[in-house]
């Protein structure tokens, strides 16, 4: 469903991601590792349409109604609503906009894309509600501020809890992981698993292998200066665990 | 038409007063941005027009509302009786000091055609809207006067179009509370000229809450007197000019006693190539102690051409006192943005909800619950 060709990018001049190739089928779970700097971030927000960075060559394409479709030019919202979501490290926060208010927009924005008919404000409310147990998360949320003053673990929370919502195809989580206590994992790691299906496929960008103990992936890449240096099964990350990257990096430069 | 051939049908009396007072000009500190004459370019409303007063409701809340300068003796509604002022009322308003324009402006509303009504609560309160609406381009002249009774929300809503002068004024006795929900929608031909002063005595509360959406040109002072122990109020606005509308916002707090207490939250949304100015003072007198004082303006620019002044003031003469102020002027975060647009929100959509994020802490400074609910609904252009 995404298929990523000889993809080359930049933020202003610096090229970052330099010659990716990369393949996503649904059902199919992939972890992108790999050492501070790498591009990691950069190329989860390039798939996800992120104005800051330029692609300069290459091609993103994407499983649309069945046909791979170039989404290079398509707007960030376009992708979204494609079913490309993008779980973030740092989730802003949003002042003056209650977290319902902006999950029942993305969701009415989706139903509207797939000509669905808009859910009201209580029917969306219940709906919400239904998903909260999963996350271990109570109503409270849902009337304050998006992200305001919510700690760490809330913020990832609340990112996946927007995931179970709007039901992406295709989710690319950004270091879900990063600044969560082990409880918190698991219960971050029991909303992703939460999605998983034949039809679904997950990109978990992280630095630990410790999430892929509790979210399993079939793939394993290792992203090093813009270019994946080596992809394997997860044991693959077991060994990342164990050695480090110099084994891998050594021979780069 | 110049102001100077507008006040050619005064009295040679009138013409020759208002000559010898100064009249407001840019060149002084409190009108440096907005021209006086501009408020003040079409003729004024012919007296003889007679439309009378309508009923309406909006949900439970009483409407009245007044179309031009017609009124014609009392209405009753809700709490509240309107009728028009009596000789000794208007006498009094007329010598009051302004402190933007010195005796200038009330000696101009003195010679001029002007509608004056009395508000008063008569019961125990229940939020009313008073409606004002024009359909043709002159000048109105209204002047509010009221007294409270112990306490009661008003909704002040202009519509329509014209060039709207206004004045709402009053002093608060002690315990007693009052707040005003200011709603301009004047479309984009129209001018507004808003002044309002209130005197506030030992433990009584005046609140306003000034949205200001459309009109050409407009131009606000307001003032508040704090001149007794626990004496408190709260004065806020929303402003949200688009195309190239001008708007300009001048407060004055005076604390004159001790333990009073002041709060001020304006904010800014700036479209287009529009202009929105923000100059406050906040001054604290000799040994006033125990103050508390607060003032913040934020302004958030749309576009590239809009433009936002902000001059946050504070003059403190004693010592014991928390005074507060701040101001930002900014733009839309691209963060923010690029953040609900991951979630499938469009780019304009994203600027709407978060620009009517930015607003909403202004409007929720409204207290009556119905009032705030009305405004917060309006906002949103839900009703």
């Amino acid at each position: 469903m995404l298929k990523v060709t000889n993809l080359h990018a930049q933020v202003e001049t610096n090229p970052i991601i330099k010659g990716i190739n990369f393949e996503v089928r649904p059902g199919e779970v992939h972890a992108i590792m790999g050492p501070n700097g790498s591009g990691k971030s950069t190329f989860s927000k390039l798939i996800s349409g992120h104005p800051d960075y330029e692609l300069t060559e290459g091609s993103i394409e994407f499983d649309i109604n069945g046909k791979m479709t170039n989404i290079a030019e398509l707007e960030a919202s376009d992708r979204a609503r494609e079913g490309i979501f993008l779980g973030f490290q740092y989730p802003v926060e949003i002042p003056g906009v209650t977290n319902i208010t902006f999950m029942h927009e993305a969701f009415n924005a989706l139903c509207e894309h797939q000509g669905a008919e808009k859910m009201n404000e209580a029917d969306f409310r219940d709906f919400v509600k239904s998903k909260l147990p999963i996350l271990e998360m109570n109503e409270a949320f849902l009337d304050r501020a998006v992200n305001e003053g919510f700690s760490g673990g809330e913020k990832k929370k609340n990112e996946i809890l927007q995931m179970l919502l709007l039901n992406p195809r295709l989710a690319l989580l950004d270091e879900t992981d990063s600044g969560l206590d082990i409880d918190a994992l698991k219960t971050v790691a029991k909303g992703v698993n939460a999605i998983r299906s034949k039809y679904n496929a997950i990109v978990l960008v992280t630095h630990y292998q410790r999430l892929l103990d509790y979210i399993q992936p079939d793939y394993v890449h290792v992203l090093y200066q813009g270019q994946i240096i080596k992809s394997g099964d997860r044991t693959l990350a077991l060994e990342l665990e164990e050695k480090g990257y110099d084994w891998l990096t050594a021979g780069i430069q | 038409m110049s102001f100077l051939e507008k006040t050619k049908s005064f009295s040679s009396y009138d013409q020759a007063k208002l000559k010898s007072l100064e009249m407001p000009h840019m060149k002084n500190e409190q009108w440096k941005y907005t021209n006086f004459e501009r408020l003040f370019s079409s003729p004024w409303i012919p007296s003889s027009s007679q439309t009378p007063c309508e009923r309406s409701k909006i949900d439970d809340l009483e409407v009245l509302k007044i179309t031009g300068a017609s009124f014609s003796s009392e209405e009753n509604l809700a709490s509240i009786k309107m009728r028009k002022s009596n000789k000794e009322e208007i006498e009094m308003f007329l010598k009051r000091k302004h402190f933007y324009a010195q005796g200038f402006l009330s000696q101009l509303i003195n010679a001029s055609p002007t509608l004056y009504l009395t508000i008063e609560q008569i019961s125990k309160n229940t939020p009313v809207e008073i409606q004002f609406f024009n359909s043709s381009e002159e000048q109105i002249n209204i002047v509010l006067l009221g007294t409270v009774k112990d306490k009661q929300a008003v909704s002040l809503r202009f519509t329509g179009k014209g060039q709207y002068h206004v004045h709402v004024w009053g002093d608060l006795k002690p315990n007693q509370s009052l707040e005003h929900v200011i709603y301009q929608e004047l479309d984009q031909t129209s001018s507004f000229m808003f002044e309002s002063h209130y005197n506030i005595p030992r433990d009584a509360h005046y609140r306003q809450v000034l949205v200001q959406n459309g009109a050409q040109f407009s131009r606000h002072n307001i003032s508040a007197s704090l001149t007794g122990e626990n004496a408190e109020t709260d004065l806020h606005g929303l402003y949200r000019p688009t195309g190239k509308s001008h708007v300009d916002n001048s407060t004055y707090i005076e604390h004159s006693a001790s333990h009073t207490f002041s709060r001020q939250v304006y904010k800014g949304i700036m479209g287009d190539e529009s202009k929105g100015i923000f100059a406050g003072i906040v001054k604290v007198n000799k040994d006033c102690l125990l103050i508390e004082a607060e003032q913040l303006n934020k302004n958030l620019l749309l576009n590239k051409k809009a433009q936002a002044y902000s001059r946050p003031q504070m003059e403190i003469d004693a010592d014991d006192v928390k005074c507060a102020h701040g101001s930002t002027i900014g733009q839309l975060s691209e963060a923010e943005l690029f953040y609900f647009e991951s979630r499938g929100i469009s780019k304009d959509r994203a600027r709407a909800m978060l620009a009517e994020g930015f607003a909403m802490d202004v409007l929720l400074k409204i207290d009556n619950e119905k009032l705030r609910e009305l405004t917060i609904k309006r906002l949103r252009g839900l009703c």
